[in-house]
């Protein structure tokens, strides 16, 4: 891989590794839907690709599957909270996919081909300009009136309810902030590989991007960015090892699991407090 | 389908989420733990049985005793190192008066897919992820053929493995449901209403939760054995059967009856097996996890209303 391909992988998997660190970190909601969620819109880019020609439409199509599928997850986290939300989105994950895979308007099982391709000498500064926007709205949002009101609501939600702080309308903001996020790599997704199948967005791919963001999370405002480096670098620097690419991601997945197990069996409370635990107790 | 082959089918199928449910539900209520890891063990199992049959030429029985006893060892071990050590530690920081907090229930469930995402790759890295080595094709390994059972020659196209899969998943399925029922049954609700207070009393805390793990792990490996042997296990089917059980349970516990448990198995196994019978067999997820989601958002507080209901009683 060369470095302006790997670059741009940073920047992509920074870009859904966002979304993530918004829903995970800042809503303080554990989604398994983010493989899905990031699915939607690489499939919405394609499918009006394929139909108009137009990059731009196409484009704007994605981000608003993006938003979209952002927000069928803020429609469950206002009835399920902590495990019943993460149930519930694992649940949606594959009833995603499940969906994609049985229509035939996007391409069942074989997935969708012809849209064309854009070259990555173009993408690679077009994402890295797009996850620093990303990575500056988050730190924005953190010191924000609504970064400050999440905070708040993720140390005592009930307090923060009895002073007049809505967290529906508040994580409703995190959500499509992070839906565009999503849209935005769905889109450079499906312009680079110019092919798109769903069995690239799995539930492990989800799991994957849940623990790139617990390992990664106390790098604050940018998280996404340094657990995308991990994700990406991590199996390019077990190239040197004799074990081949593909058991170089094995190793990379192996590695990421044992080290946010780690994390929180090494927590003092035997969960991780911070971010998202609701109220300090003992 | 014939209607005798549509009901063996069903039953056998049927039988195993109903074990596999009873299971994760002796987890859930001894430790909190929601155990998604078991799809791992049952993906390892799977391919350790196929890799010493199939390519070190062992006899299947040995084969799947060895595979049983390395992942019932293996759920032991992460009882002990792993989840034990957490919820000790999430008991002792949410304080005397509570059982466990959602949060350690939230970090236990990470915890298990992390775990489950480390067996996946090991038995990825071990077997391979292109298509023709990891899908375990075993399809000719035990024939279909014509049975009879007590002397009737039943038309059943069903192998004598589906035959010994639903005898077994029902007798365990049915002891384990009478032990439930019995003094170990009372204890287990003692348990999950308080395990710190249970544990204070009793001391037995501890073994009740290595119990209910290695028999998880037991009865897991075992659906990846008969998975291997009849049809055919790839990396996310151990996943899809693992997350059928948890739907079984889910609905079937609503109402907190076990009574319930069998008899949503049996539905979701028929409801299978007539759409697989249509040439509908890609719906039947979808759909199952379709109620999940409906039973989740009519009933949400369900998971863990019995946790704060403790927590809030002035006598706990």
């Amino acid at each position: 891989m060369n470095i302006e391909t790997l670059i741009f992988f940073v920047a992509m998997n920074g870009l859904v590794l966002t979304a993530g660190y918004l829903i995970v970190t800042i809503a303080g909601h554990m989604s398994l839907a983010l493989a899905a969620s990031w699915c939607i819109p690489a499939y919405a880019y394609a499918v009006v690709a394929l139909r108009t020609h137009s990059v731009t439409t196409a484009l704007v199509c994605a981000v608003l599957a993006g938003i979209t599928a952002a927000l069928l997850q803020w429609l469950l986290s206002l009835r399920l909270h902590k495990l019943g939300f993460m149930i519930a989105t694992l649940a949606l994950q594959e009833l995603v996919l499940a969906v994609i895979a049985s229509a035939e308007f996007l391409g069942g099982r074989l997935g969708l081909v012809g849209f064309g391709t854009v070259s990555v000498s173009v993408l690679a500064p077009c994402a890295c300009m797009l996850l620093a926007a990303a990575v500056a709205g988050c730190v924005i949002l953190r010191r924000s009136k609504v970064g400050r009101d999440l905070a708040v609501i993720r140390q005592d939600a009930l307090a923060a309810q009895s002073v007049g702080i809505r967290p529906s309308l508040l994580w409703l903001k995190v959500y499509v902030f992070a839906g565009v996020s999503l849209g935005l790599a769905g889109a450079l997704y499906s312009m680079y590989s110019g092919a798109i199948m769903y069995t690239g967005f799995s539930i492990h791919q989800s799991i994957l991007l849940l623990l790139a963001i617990i390992v990664a999370r106390s790098a604050g405002p940018i998280t996404p960015l340094v657990a995308a480096v991990f994700l990406v670098i991590l199996p390019e620097l077990l190239r040197v090892l004799p074990l081949g690419l593909e058991r170089g991601e094995f190793a990379r997945n192996i590695v990421f699991a044992m080290v946010a197990v780690g994390i929180i069996c090494a927590s003092r409370r035997g969960w991780i407090r911070a971010p998202w635990s609701s109220k300090q107790k003992g | 389908m014939p209607f005798i082959d549509f009901m063996t089918v069903t039953l056998s199928t049927g039988g195993l989420y109903t074990l596999l449910a009873l299971c994760f539900a002796f987890v859930w209520w001894s430790s909190r733990t929601f155990f998604i890891t078991a799809a791992g063990i049952l993906v390892l199992a799977g391919s350790m049985v196929f890799h010493l049959v199939f390519n070190l030429s062992w006899n299947p029985v040995g084969a799947s005793v060895l595979a049983i006893g390395i992942c019932s060892t293996l759920g032991v071990l992460l009882e002990v190192m792993v989840f034990g050590p957490i919820s000790r530690k999430a008991s002792l920081a949410s304080g005397a008066r509570s059982g466990v907090s959602e949060d350690a229930i939230l970090g236990g469930a990470i915890i298990s897919f992390a775990l489950y995402f480390v067996l996946i790759n090991i038995v990825q890295w071990w077997i391979g992820s292109e298509t023709d080595s990891v899908t375990l094709r075993t399809q000719g390994m035990s024939q279909y053929s014509q049975v009879s059972i007590f002397g009737l020659h039943l038309p059943l196209r069903t192998n004598t493995i589906g035959l010994w899969q639903l005898m077994a998943s029902w007798g365990l399925s049915l002891g384990l449901a009478l032990l439930l029922q019995s003094r170990i049954g009372l204890s287990l609700r003692a348990l999950k209403s308080n395990p710190q207070l249970f544990n204070q009393i009793t001391g037995r805390g501890t073994w009740f939760r290595i119990m209910a793990m290695m028999f998880c792990c037991i009865t897991a490996s075992l659906a990846g054995i008969v998975t291997v042997f009849t049809s055919r296990l790839d990396m996310s089917g151990g996943l899809t059967i693992v997350l059928g059980a948890m739907v079984v349970m889910i609905l079937a516990t609503q109402r907190r009856s076990l009574g319930l448990l069998p008899i949503i198995a049996i539905i979701f196994a028929g409801m299978g097996a007539f759409l697989q019978g249509h040439g509908y067999s890609f719906w039947v997820e979808p759909i199952v996890l379709l109620i999940l989601l409906l039973a989740l958002v009519v009933n949400p507080k369900h998971l863990i209303s019995e946790i704060k209901r403790v927590e809030e009683s002035p006598e706990a």
